[in-house]
Formats: structure tokens, sequence, C-alpha cells
């Protein structure tokens, strides 16, 4: 379970360009939570999540990731816990190591000096086998010969490959081709449903909000505005969600890159 | 002749172990550490000194030590007080001169021609055996494959995949379990230490160290490391490429002996290996910019 307890962040605090991009913000997500979070260009998501994933420290509030209070640890700590997957697939891989190599970095659980086994690499392959891209055939090529939905695929599988206890997925198929995005995201969909992570997507495709998420989460002006429990209102709508947003913010969701369905 | 040439494969050799060296840091870690020439006569001037005192065996892991100690204060200098990596090196290369010359007790040169030194060592070993007449080239061989076979396990361990994946891409590693800072502190002692190794070979090769000895090497090892680019591909096994480096050691010497052929001065050693380098790292540029005017060529034609 993740707990975010009002925490607030302010970049170049002092400054004319200050800029409160996080504000007295709460969020809770339970185990097996798949929440999708949605809002304007600069409302703050990706800040939001990388306050999770620890790239800063908050300037107030707490940060609790089942039991452990997180908010001042160091970010490469966190990630031992917490996946992280950005919209740029070339953020995700190491380009000048192999397919097998990177797998290892994110996948291997042994001491400092061990290496890549027989048995690591059948692991590594079923492993591959299941994102069925033919990578497992090519585990020795460099990833930067890889498409970006081959190394978006791969990168969510390292982000995955220990079982986190958190997954954070900014936009995560937002720069790939239809084809691969859907690939990409149906492979999400099923890594994320067999080891049971609990799993945070940001998206500007309200359809995959309503579709993917158990909840769907709006964010302005770096608060949560409005959280729905797709439990309780089954059957609700792209026009729902902008027709909710006009009423409490009392503007337009207008954002050019959000995909509005109507 | 045959004199000329074993001096030229011997030195290019030793040149070598600082080729892989620079391999580490600036190839798999992506940081150009501009203090390797105070670092390689630090090993030089370290090995010496501890061989002077008659230990011509704990000269070397002297040296080694003394290497990743500078190795370990550039990284310190970027990680914890917040100095550009450029600039860190910089520092260091500067506070060495003063301390290689404190190491020599006071004097820019150190005289090792009635010292016990690894090839001294090797040369008695061999006494009247059929390969006596070889021990110079046996004893950096040895070392040169043992750095080899050392630098191929070490980039294949965990440590050496977190260490090329922070050369490789840094954003990926600020957002994963990798430590950068520590990786970047581990990668560069290793390399100072191999780079110091080198130095130390150097001098008790010729019998005598002094405060220049390193001077201008990390811009020869860097044009050996970019010939020695060309004979591999990305997706080339980890030892070809290593051993490419040595290749690339070779070729640079031969280049250079032929320039001694046509009559260029010695001292020119050091022009030729800035023209190198400036050459091999402006090439994709200029390679960019070709293809560039190829593109706009040809759109010109068909409009
Ligand atoms: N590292 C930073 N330094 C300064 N300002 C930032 C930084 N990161 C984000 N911001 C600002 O915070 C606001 C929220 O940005 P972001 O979280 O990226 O929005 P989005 O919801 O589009 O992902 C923006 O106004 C952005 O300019
Ligand atoms: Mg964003």
């Amino acid at each position: 379970m993740l707990r975010i307890e009002r925490i607030s962040k302010t970049f170049d605090p002092n400054s004319v360009n200050a800029k409160k991009a996080l504000d007295d913000l709460s969020l809770i997500a339970e185990d097996g939570d798949f929440i999708t979070i949605i809002g304007a260009n600069g409302a703050g998501k990706s800040t939001l999540f990388n306050a999770i994933g620890g790239s800063f420290f908050v300037d107030s509030g707490r940060i609790v990731l089942e039991d452990q209070d997180i908010t001042y640890v160091k970010s490469n700590l966190r990630a031992k816990k917490i996946g992280h997957l950005f919209q740029d697939p070339m953020a995700s891989t190491a380009p000048d190591m192999s397919i097998i190599e990177n797998l290892a970095l994110a996948g291997m659980n042994k001491g400092m000096f061990s290496r890549i086994t027989a048995n690591d690499r059948d692991y590594f392959r079923e492993k591959l086998k299941e994102l069925d891209m033919d990578l497992d055939k090519r585990m020795d090529t460099p990833v930067r010969l890889l498409s970006g939905g081959q190394r978006q695929a791969l990168g969510l599988l390292m982000a995955t490959v220990n079982k986190p206890q958190l997954l954070l997925l900014d936009e995560h198929t937002a720069a790939l081709d239809p084809g691969s995005a859907e690939k990409v995201m149906e492979l999400t969909c099923r890594i994320v449903e067999d080891n049971g992570i609990t799993c945070l997507m940001i998206t500007h495709d309200m359809n995959k909000a309503i579709e993917y998420g158990n909840k769907i989460v709006m964010m302005d002006q770096g608060r949560i505005i409005q959280t729905i429990d797709k439990s309780t209102q089954k059957n609700i709508t792209v026009e729902d969600l902008i027709l909710s947003f006009r009423n409490r913010q009392g503007k337009d969701l207008d954002n050019d890159r959000m995909l509005l369905g109507i | 002749m045959s004199g000329i040439i074993s001096t030229a494969l011997e030195l290019g050799l030793i040149n070598a172990i600082a080729v892989l060296a620079l391999f580490l840091s600036y190839q798999m870690l992506n940081i150009c550490d501009l203090s390797t020439d105070g670092c390689f006569t630090f090993g030089a001037s370290v090995g010496a000194v501890v061989a002077l005192q008659g230990h011509p065996y704990l000269s070397i892991p002297a040296a080694m030590l003394a290497g990743a100690l500078s190795g370990i204060t550039v990284s310190f200098l970027q990680w914890k007080m917040g100095i550009d990596s450029l600039l860190a090196g910089i520092i260091v290369n500067t506070a060495l001169y003063s301390i290689n010359i404190a190491v020599m007790g006071n004097a820019s040169l150190v005289n090792l021609n009635k010292t016990d030194t690894v090839f001294t060592f090797c040369k008695d070993l061999l006494r009247e055996g059929f390969l006596s007449s070889y021990y110079r080239i046996i004893v950096i061989l040895l070392f040169v494959m043992l750095m080899i076979l050392f630098l191929n396990w070490f980039l294949k361990t965990k440590l050496g995949l977190a260490i090329r994946a922070t050369g490789s891409n840094r954003i990926m590693v600020a957002s994963s379990s990798v430590d950068a800072d520590r990786m970047t502190m581990i990668a560069l002692a290793v390399s100072g230490s191999i780079c110091a190794l080198s130095g130390c070979l150097l001098a008790q090769y010729q019998k005598s160290s002094s405060i220049d000895i390193g001077s201008g090497i990390l811009t020869i090892a860097l044009a050996s490391l970019l010939i020695g680019r060309i004979f591999y591909r990305h997706d080339s096994p980890m030892l070809v490429k290593i051993c490419c480096c040595v290749l690339g050691s070779f070729v640079f010497r031969i280049i250079y002996a032929l320039s001694l052929r046509l009559n260029v001065p010695a001292f020119m050693l050091k022009l030729i290996s800035s023209l190198i380098v400036a050459l091999a790292i402006s090439f994709p540029y200029f390679y960019r910019r070709y293809q560039e005017k190829k593109q706009m060529r040809k759109e010109e034609g068909t409009c």
C-alpha cells in the first residue's frame, strides 16, 4: 500500500519563477489498485511520480510505502521497490549494453561480482519470451538497435522483473506508434495482473484512463481535484469526466494532447 | 633494426595498459579523466621510489594503490564537492605535480639504473634460458594479458554492468537502483590504478622516472583508443573490444614510427597524437555534415 500524506513541492522557491508543483496532495493506493491519473499539461502529474520515486525530497508531508516511511530515502534505494517507466523509450534502457545485460542489471539479485550464468540466461529468456517480440532470440543484441516499442517493452520487463511493490507509468506508451502502444499496454496489463503489482499510470487518453483504472484520479495545479472509484461509479464516460472538471474548476479540461474521444 | 621494432612493440604494449585504463573511464564510464597524465606519473614515481627502497614486487601494488587514490580523489571532488568532472580532473592533475615531486624526494628525476625492478627480477629468473633475451617483453605481455583478462571479467560482473549503465544512460540510472556516484568512484579508482600500473612499468622499463614521464599520455592513449574503436562494432564481444584497444595502441606506434621514418622529429609525437584525437573525435561530426549536404543537394535536384 502506498500512502501519500499532504505533500507539497515548490520548485525554485524565493525566485520569480517559483512554481508550486505539488500543493498539499494526499493519495492512497491500496494493494492491487490500478490508478489512472489524468490532468492538463503542467498539472503536476510527473512531479507527483518523481516525488514518489525520490528524484527530489518533498518540502512537507510524508510518503509511506508498505508501512515504511520513505519520505527521505534516497532514490536508488527506493528503486528496489518502485519501478518507474517514462514516456521516452530511450530513458529506461542502456543503449550500449545488450538485452540480457540490461535485464541482468535490473533483475539479477546476486553479489556485486557475480556474472550472468547459463541459468540466468534461461531464466531471462523465458521472461523475454513472454513479451512475444522475438527478443529472446536476440539476447546479445545491443539495445540501441531495438525499436522504441521494443525498448519500452524491455524497460517494462526490467521495471517489473523483481516484482516491485509499486509501478509508476508516466505516459509510457505516448511516444510509440499506435501498434506498439497497444502491444506495450497489453503487456503492462498482463504483467501487472499476473504479479499483483500496485500501479499508478499517467495517461492523456481519457478512454484508456477509464478502461484500465479501477480508480481514476484527476489532477489540476498540483492538487487532486477528484477521485472516481469505478466500483461505485460503474458507467463513467469521458463526457462525465469533462463535465465534472468544468463544474469543479470553472474552466475546461483543455489540453491539445488530451484525447477526449468525443 | 630489430631493436627498434622490439622497443616499439614494448613501448606500445606498456602504452596499451594506459589505453585499457581509458577504455574503462572514457569508453565505458563516458568520463574524460583529465588527471590521467598526473596519475600515470604518480604510478611511475611511487613505483620507482618503492623499488628504490628494495621492494621491486611491492612497487606494483603500491603504484596501483596510488593510482586508485588519485581516481577516488577525482570522483570525490565531483561527488561530494560539486565540482564539474573535467575541472575535477584538472585540479587533481595539477595537485599531483607537487605530490609527484614530493614522492621522488623533492627531485624531478629518479634514477633506477642500479635498482632491482620487476624487469631485472625476470631477467635473473630466466638467466641462461633460451627466453632470456626476451625478459622485457615477457614481463610486459604478462601484465597486458592480466589486465585484458581482468577487464573482461570485471565489465561482465554485476558491478561492471552497473558501471557501464552509468556511462551509457545517466537518465536511466538516475531512476534505477544503481548509485551513479558510487559507480563513478569505483570505476575511476580501477582505471586510475591501471593507468598508474602503466606508468610504473614504463619507469622501471626505462630505468628512470621523471616528473614529465606522463605528460601527454592522455592524448596518446586517447588516440590509440579511438584508432582501436575502428576495429570493432557495437555488438562485438567485450573481449574483442578490449583487445582492439591494444591493437589501437600498436597501430598508433606504427603511425608514429612511420612518421619518424619521414624524418619527423621525435618531439612531434604529441602533435601527431593531438591531430589523431582531434580528427577521430570530429569525424562523426563531419560525416553528419556531409550527409546533410548530400541530402540538401538531392532535395534541390527534385525541386
Ligand atoms: N525540475 C523542475 N524544476 C522546475 N520546475 C519544474 C520541474 N519539474 C516540473 N516543474 C514544473 O512543475 C509543473 C508541473 O510539471 P509536471 O509535473 O511535469 O506536469 P505534468 O502534469 O504535465 O506531468 C510545471 O509547471 C513544470 O514547469
Ligand atoms: Mg508529464
